[in-house]
């Protein structure tokens, strides 16, 4: 009934596997995930704080955050469903997500400092969120790793 | 291997895949590839698409492996997925079961009292002769040896469903294997 064998079969599933948990795509996806938000978060402080702002330069603003937010969607979807990244993935994606969210909230933090003016402000304080969101996903990642390296353990594997 | 050193070996290779290890899931295709492809073969209507059914069967366990929350259900989660693709490929082709003429209630349900090794051995010969729904409860229930509540779980309906597909296959393998019956019998 089958034409092909089973090793044809297990040499596709094995590349099918590589394809899949490519670690370039999906590494390039959480950059994109990362970058999206600190994006939006900019474009969305500049939004909130500048109401002064033509109204042209408005609509290109909140156009440029639709996409900001089309790109974390889209983000999201591919590490949840097409390349789901694994416990260990997740500790290293969390791990930099919170490197780089706090480094963009860093930044805003010495803007505001140093010019005083309320768009840095309102950077800061929706920096500090995406810290607070990467650092609730860092710890989560670590249970995790942790509950499944103990079962692991539990039944003799190393 | 006894039943428990498998399900064992495959927990945790499940729980080394779900930590991110790509061995585990070299290691885990070259465990299941072989059954994953017979038991595709005794569903797909042709070589072509059993290889199709198996590889997008396995490209949902690699995509959803991460949620699996039952390290240890992994071969009940693997078959269920395959039910779901041989669904979605069934639909694709918008094939409908044949209409056999038998009247369910004329037919007592079965009682759930574990596969039967001659009668596991004729049904591989019948199988062409039934419909997807019914060659698939026979596959999991007398050559995979999953029990009616499994195959409930697997295929999403009632396990009184599950029970009357299966008497319902097995009458029409007994119309259709009976004539070979006598000499697999005497083997």
């Amino acid at each position: 009934m089958n034409d092909r064998p089973a090793h044809d079969l297990e040499t596709s599933l094995h590349a099918l596997t590589a394809r899949v948990l490519s670690a370039r795509a999906r590494a390039a996806h959480v950059a994109l995930l990362v970058a999206s938000a600190c994006m939006s978060a900019l474009l969305a402080a500049l939004l909130l704080t500048e109401p002064a702002l033509p109204s042209r330069t408005v609509i290109a603003f909140g156009v440029l955050l639709a996409i900001g937010m089309g790109w974390i969607a889209y983000a999201t979807w591919v590490l949840r469903a097409r390349r789901p990244l694994m416990a260990r993935d997740r500790v290293v994606a969390s791990g930099l997500a919170l490197a780089a969210t706090a480094l963009f909230t860093a930044g805003m933090f010495s803007w505001s400092l140093a010019t005083g003016q309320r768009m840095a402000h309102a950077a800061t304080l929706l920096g500090a969120a995406l810290v607070l969101v990467a650092a609730v996903l860092l710890v989560q990642a670590r249970r995790t790793r942790s509950r499944l390296l103990a079962r692991v353990r539990a039944l003799g594997g190393t | 291997m006894t039943p428990d050193d498998d399900t064992r070996a495959d927990t945790l290779l499940v729980l080394r895949c779900q930590l991110g290890e790509r061995g585990a899931f070299d290691a885990l295709v070259t465990r299941w590839a072989a059954p994953l492809l017979g038991h595709a073969t005794r569903l797909a209507v042709d070589g072509h698409a059993a290889h199709d059914l198996a590889q997008e069967t396995w490209l949902r366990v690699v995509r959803g492996i991460a949620g699996l929350r039952d390290a240890a259900g992994f071969r009940g989660w693997l078959f269920g997925i395959a039910h779901r693709v041989a669904m979605d490929q069934l639909r694709l082709r918008y094939a409908t079961p044949e209409d056999t003429g038998l009247v369910l209630e004329d037919i007592a349900p079965p009682d759930d009292e574990g596969p039967d090794p001659d009668v596991a051995r004729l049904v591989a010969a019948g199988l062409d002769a039934l419909s997807f729904v019914e060659r698939e409860v026979v596959v999991l229930f007398h050559l995979e040896a999953f029990t009616l509540a499994e195959i409930a779980g697997m295929t999403g309906v009632p396990v009184g469903t599950v029970k009357s597909r299966l008497f319902r296959a097995r009458t029409l393998l007994r119309l259709h294997v009976a004539p070979l019956a006598p000499e697999e019998m005497s083997r």
